[in-house]
């Protein structure tokens, strides 16, 4: 029992000791600091790093040189996004940068003082990260990449112009993906075309619902989608098995095993993201006045293997497009 | 003018109903226990002993038959329900104390036995030396450890604050059932003593399951022997007295 | 040290799900697995009223109320449907994971811009991290108070009576059933109130954000009883905020140690078992002397 009171004493003394003790004005560092907080590991979201880090060094900043990257993974576990970005606020870093809207919602609610730099968040004014996308007004700003869901769905038109049924399937705890298919539906509608929605909750849902949904649709759509995205090995076996294509909205899922898609190259996203931040290393730029960079524009990406392996019809002018601006596995 | 305390017709009780291992324990009791009775109970294992208490005690319904308390029917009424009235020992010491909770806490729930508890401070200092003085009565040195939790008392003391526990806000039925059976022989015979030293005092209506022939004779005013779910035998006082043992043996051959 | 700081905040606010837990796990003896449900279901209530206009006050409480019908839901599924206690609890837990994406509308939910507890001119004139100490230290206070009370009252103690041996609490008259499910809807409601607050702290609600949480509830309720040896019932209600304080330091000297927070559930794990071992290792090497553990009188 006493030492119930002791311990209660000393936290009591200590709270009293850090009250009065604020903390110090941030320490210049000779080398700044530059956080990176992202919620996992896949395929788009490493190309977004490695483009930032590139990005970065296209402007004169290299890692270990002048300045510090710190990448933090969350590996899937929300709950260590505020542990991680406490870390890296605390530890004085420079400039923020958050790939996922999850992560940056986790370093916007760390610091109000540190720039933080959105990787590729599709809606940061919907997300609640920024005040007016075109005027953030406050220490966040960076890429929006909205995947052009419109021509997606021409593409997918294009390629199986006798579909009769269309699957599109989504993680419902992705906010990203819900806007997309928000999307998708309108205009599916506007086609007339028939879309039918599939959703999971996390990816030990993704087998059963994939196979539920191949077995009732001609071909499968997926939005940017980060749980799908990490388990895209489980959808394309089951796809492949059936004999049936899988549109992504991403180029790596692309590469993955899908068969087309016109994609924001995630690549080139990192590296608009790391030139916004080499900016605001600089000076040049200030994230309450930088409004939001929008890329809309999608390059054509076509996974010939697949479509071969599938027996489907290539749309010729589609290919040439890709060989021309876009990228063809082979 | 005076209802009997306790009376049962016909009850009977089925397990398995309706299935290929269905039985009747109970076969169609009849008794009437007048105000003051204490009645010995005995019978062989399978008998329904312990079966007619919990259709008295109201943990087990009744399939047939019926259940009056002082004239008012209780057939349908719950276990809780019934506490106000009836107050139970169990054989195995630690099924009548809470463990983690002491001596002078356990007193103070039991007196409050059937009552709705409120939101209201437990008062239980105020209660103390009450409480020690009704501990002591049972001279075993429980009065020494009021404060102890009963987790750590001797299966005896455990036993004995179980007795006392039942007959705290008195009650109209008491239910032992061979409360003494799990303790050793010495602690046995003081905790018989203190349960038939209260209930001649109190004029308490007890009925007491009892596998020990000699107490079945010695202690009470009317012995029942229950053999296959009937009531074989039901001996008033007078007769209670001519018994022996070898009497009650014969009961149980077969 | 800043970090100290924020961890003591953390554990303040997260030792009402200790509180809660403590309650069925402790007094009444049940594992309750609702609790991962209602963690979330709180926070998803109060953000989605907050965001709606409601008061940040008035959200929370209705989190409060959203936990307690999920603590009746499994009280029900358990005592009325005869469903095995732990089973009922997962139930619940499960269910909640819909009604939470059906009530938030989607999977996560900023409050980014929204008036939150946290909001007000004095919250955020502290020092970094202070808010959520001083409204941690308020409501673990009250709350600690209020239960202390409850305990000490006749109710209470049929309540702690039906944990402790339900046998003799029926033939005392005491409605177990109805005791259990008042014990759950009360541990739920804190729970609840706790995903509200955290919530509120962390500036989002998200449908995941209870994975785990049964570890964390136990880890501050253990951490407290081994720490502190033989307490009375109302010191062991303190030494639950104790734990969940400790546990909190703990993860932060692990940080700084240099694992990253991806080691943290390896970690926790760790910890718990030799927490949960040390009677036997006790045994073994004579470490400390050895605790008693469980519900002790007030006198």
């Amino acid at each position: 029992m006493k030492r119930m009171y002791t311990v209660i004493a000393i936290l009591l003394a200590f709270l009293g000791v850090a009250y009065f003790k604020e903390n110090g004005g941030i320490v210049k560092q000779a080398k700044p600091k530059v956080g990176v907080l992202t919620l996992m590991h896949h395929p788009a979201l490493d190309q977004i790093y490695k483009g930032f880090v590139h990005g970065l060094a296209e402007e004169g900043y290299h890692n270990g040189k002048n300045i510090t990257i710190d990448y933090q993974n969350a590996n899937g576990d929300q709950s260590n996004l505020k542990t991680m970005a406490n870390k890296l606020v605390n530890e004085n870093s420079t400039v923020l940068f958050g790939i996922t809207t999850p992560a940056s919602q986790a370093l916007a609610n760390s610091t109000k003082k540190i720039p933080i730099v959105l990787g590729a968040v599709t809606n940061p004014q919907g997300a609640g990260l920024v005040k007016n996308n075109k005027r953030p007004g406050g220490n966040v700003t960076g890429i929006s990449d909205q995947a052009p869901v419109k021509e997606q769905l021409q593409l997918v038109h294009k390629f199986m112009p006798h579909a009769k049924t269309l699957g599109i399937i989504y993680t419902s705890s992705d906010s990203s993906a819900v806007t997309e298919y928000k999307e998708f539906m309108k205009y599916a509608k506007q086609m007339h075309l028939n879309l039918k929605a599939y959703s999971i909750s996390n990816s030990n849902d993704l087998n059963q619902v994939s196979q539920q949904m191949l077995s009732e649709v001609d071909a499968v759509i997926v939005p940017t989608d980060n749980t799908i995205a990490g388990a895209m090995q489980t959808l394309v076996k089951n796809a492949n098995a059936v004999n049936k294509p899988v549109f992504p909205a991403v180029d790596t899922m692309v590469k993955q095993g899908g068969v087309a898609t016109y994609s924001i190259n995630q690549y080139k996203l990192g590296v608009e993201g790391g030139k916004l931040t080499a900016d605001i290393l600089k000076g040049k730029k200030k994230p309450s006045t930088t409004a939001i960079k929008y890329i809309r524009h999608g390059e054509p990406v076509l996974n010939l293997k697949q479509a071969r392996k599938l027996g489907l019809h290539v749309p010729a002018s589609f290919q040439r497009e890709a060989e021309k601006y876009g990228e063809v596995i082979k | 003018m005076t209802e009997p305390m306790l009376e049962l017709k016909n009850v009977k009780t089925i397990v398995n109903p309706g299935t290929a291992n269905e039985t009747t324990i109970l076969k169609g009791i009849n008794l009437t226990i007048n105000d003051g009775d204490f009645i010995t109970i005995v019978g062989t294992n399978g008998a329904g002993k312990s079966t007619l208490f919990n259709v008295i005690g109201g943990n087990l319904k009744a399939d047939a038959g019926q259940i009056f308390h002082t004239g008012a029917e209780i057939t349908k009424t719950t276990e809780e329900q019934r506490t106000t009235f009836l107050a139970r020992v169990f054989q195995d010491p630690k099924l009548g104390t809470a463990p983690r909770m002491t001596v002078a806490e356990n007193m103070l729930l039991a007196s409050k036995r059937g009552e709705k508890r409120h939101l209201m401070p437990r008062r239980l200092k105020q209660r103390m030396a009450e409480f020690t003085k009704l501990a002591a009565q049972m001279n075993n040195g429980l009065e020494n450890r009021m404060t102890t939790p009963t987790g750590a008392l001797s299966g005896g003391q455990r036993q004995a604050l179980s007795f006392l526990m039942a007959t705290l806000k008195r009650p109209d039925i008491l239910l032992l059932d061979e409360h003494t059976a799990a303790l050793d022989p010495h602690t046995a015979r003081n905790l018989l003593h203190a349960t038939n030293q209260r209930i001649t005092e109190d004029h308490l209506t007890a009925l007491m399951i009892t596998h020990h022939m000699e107490d079945a004779l010695k202690y009470g005013n009317r012995l029942i022997v229950l053999k296959d779910g009937q009531i074989k035998a039901d001996y008033n006082a007078a007769e209670k007295a001519q018994l022996t043992v070898d009497d009650l043996y014969a009961y149980f051959e077969m | 040290m800043n970090l100290i700081v924020s961890a003591i905040g953390q554990g303040l606010l997260w030792a009402l799900l200790g509180l809660g837990l403590y309650l069925t796990f402790r007094i009444l003896n049940l594992a309750d697995m609702t609790v991962e449900g209602t963690f979330p279901l709180g926070a998803a209530v109060a953000v989605t009223a907050i965001t709606h206009g409601f008061s940040p006050l008035a959200a929370t409480l209705l989190a409060f109320g959203a936990g307690m019908l999920a603590g009746l839901v499994t009280g029900l599924l358990y005592t009325k449907g005869k469903i095995p206690f732990l089973l009922a609890g997962i139930l619940t837990m499960t269910a909640t994971y819909s009604v939470n994406l059906r009530i938030m509308g989607k999977s996560n939910i900023s409050l980014l811009g929204q008036k939150t507890l946290f909001s007000g001119s004095f919250m955020t004139s502290l020092p970094q991290y202070f808010d959520s100490v001083v409204l941690g230290m308020i409501v673990i206070v009250i709350i600690t108070l209020l239960l202390i009370f409850f305990l000490d009252t006749d109710y209470g103690q049929s309540f702690i009576a039906t944990g402790d041996n339900p046998v003799m609490a029926k033939s005392l008259g005491i409605h177990t059933d109805a005791t259990i499910n008042v014990g759950l809807m009360i541990s739920n409601g804190l729970v609840g109130l706790c995903g509200a607050l955290v919530a509120q702290n962390n500036g989002y609600a998200d449908v995941n954000m209870g994975i785990g949480t049964i570890v964390i509830a136990l880890a501050s309720i253990i951490i407290g009883e081994v720490a502190f040896g033989e307490l009375t019932l109302s010191q062991r209600l303190v030494a639950v905020t104790l734990g969940s304080i400790i546990y909190r330091l703990i993860l932060l000297a692990v940080l700084q140690l240099g694992f990253s927070a991806n080691d943290l559930n390896l970690i926790s794990s760790i910890v718990l078992a030799l927490c949960m071992m040390l009677p036997q290792l006790d045994k073994l090497f004579h470490i400390r002397k050895p605790f008693f553990k469980g519900v002790q009188t007030n006198d």
